[in-house]
């Protein structure tokens, strides 16, 4: 039986406003409450990160679908690159300690949603993510995948790993009639990133 | 489908130039026909969604209104990416806004290539304190390939016509 993420009702409150927050950065502030406005959010223009929040904290999980949907109707048309920057600076915001790939899909698998799974192979390491929350109803315009928030934040989580660079090639997406989002990861001498972005 | 609304497209513009050149007005007067006279620097990139219909295609303008303070430069190039075509915008009563133009000409070919783009002469509602001449405008424009439009954001001057002929830019090259 797939779970469909809308039931999941809730997710965490930190993931919600480390979005909010790494969407600030790379935006600037008229960046991100353009994406608020679109998103019908406009109660969260004017709120401030809260300086600790609880893991237990919950937020319903249609207020962050609204925000995802918005950064790709805005943000995505024709471009990857804001996406997959959002998702690393996401990351920082959301754990910024450098713990390992393995624990760290745990952990946004509980966050956020979905199912996910680590999948190694000789030298390569492969990330499958059922029921994933980010692309979740949405239908790929462009013919191509739309997760790259999720790409860039396991190339941040594997280069705060190791200390080295890693590009992540999303090759399966649902959005694209997939069973799941499939993200290679690749070291970063190995493929370059602005030829992958290249729309 | 119904004759009049033959297409649907959705364009991207990137709306580029010095601080407080008037970006931000002329999309406000495009989008929403209102001038506000405070000015507040963009903070990053505004983006601003306006449906037109011309020649009875539907079109979608997602314009992005980019900051032109130097502070946003590391993370501009991002903005660029995926537009489809540009305006280039300077001050007549500040010259150096104008001497500016090449550099961001620069920056659009390095980053959204050799897309479709109007030069934008704007504040010329300020007579007394002006500038720049046409003669001069025209030649810039030369330079960057593009035809201008002297608007001013204030009155409304021309700021129909630029958006719109951009919009015919675009969808004429999709046609071709």
């Amino acid at each position: 039986m797939t779970l469909n993420p809308m039931e999941k009702k809730e997710i965490s409150m930190n993931v919600f406003y480390a979005l909010l927050t790494a969407l600030n950065d790379i935006m600037g502030q008229d960046g991100k409450n353009s994406v608020l406005r679109y998103a019908k959010l406009d109660k969260y223009i004017h709120t401030h990160t809260p300086d600790e929040i609880s893991m237990d904290e919950k937020i319903d999980y249609n207020i962050f679908h609204s925000l995802i949907n918005s950064m790709f109707v805005l943000l995505g048309f024709g471009t990857s690159a804001i996406l997959y920057e959002a998702g690393r600076k996401w990351l920082i915001y959301l754990s910024p300690f450098g713990l390992s790939l393995d624990v760290m899909i745990k952990k946004l698998e509980n966050w956020i949603g979905g199912k996910w799974d680590l999948i190694k192979k000789d030298d390569l390491e492969i990330v499958d993510v059922y029921e994933c929350p980010i692309c979740y109803g949405l239908k790929s315009m462009s013919g191509k995948p739309i997760c790259h928030i999720i790409g860039g934040a396991l190339s941040k989580i594997k280069e705060s790993e190791t200390g080295e660079k890693y590009d992540v090639i999303e090759d399966k997406c649902i959005a694209l009639g997939d069973k799941c989002c499939e993200f290679r990861i690749v070291k970063k001498y190995k493929l370059d990133v602005k030829e992958y972005l290249k729309e | 489908m119904d004759e009049k609304s033959k297409h649907r497209y959705v364009f991207k513009v990137v709306v580029i130039g010095d601080g407080a050149v008037g970006k931000t007005s002329l999309i406000n007067r495009f989008a929403e026909q209102k001038f506000i006279k405070e000015y507040k620097p963009t903070l990053g990139t505004n983006i601003v969604i306006k449906e037109i219909q011309e020649n009875g295609d539907n079109i979608r303008l997602l314009m992005w209104d980019i900051a032109g303070q130097s502070k946003w430069k590391d993370v501009r190039h991002l903005y660029y990416q995926g537009a489809s075509s540009a305006i280039l915008v300077f001050d007549v009563t500040r010259p150096e806004t104008f001497n500016n133009i090449p550099h961001w000409f620069d920056d659009l070919l390095k980053y959204s290539g050799d897309i479709p783009r109007v030069l934008i002469a704007n504040k010329i509602d300020l007579t007394e304190i002006r500038k720049k001449s046409t003669e001069e405008i025209k030649e810039m424009a030369e330079k960057v390939n593009a035809k201008f439009f002297e608007t001013s954001a204030a009155d409304g001057t021309n700021v129909l016509e630029a958006f719109i002929y951009l919009a015919r830019l675009m969808t004429n090259k999709i046609v071709k």
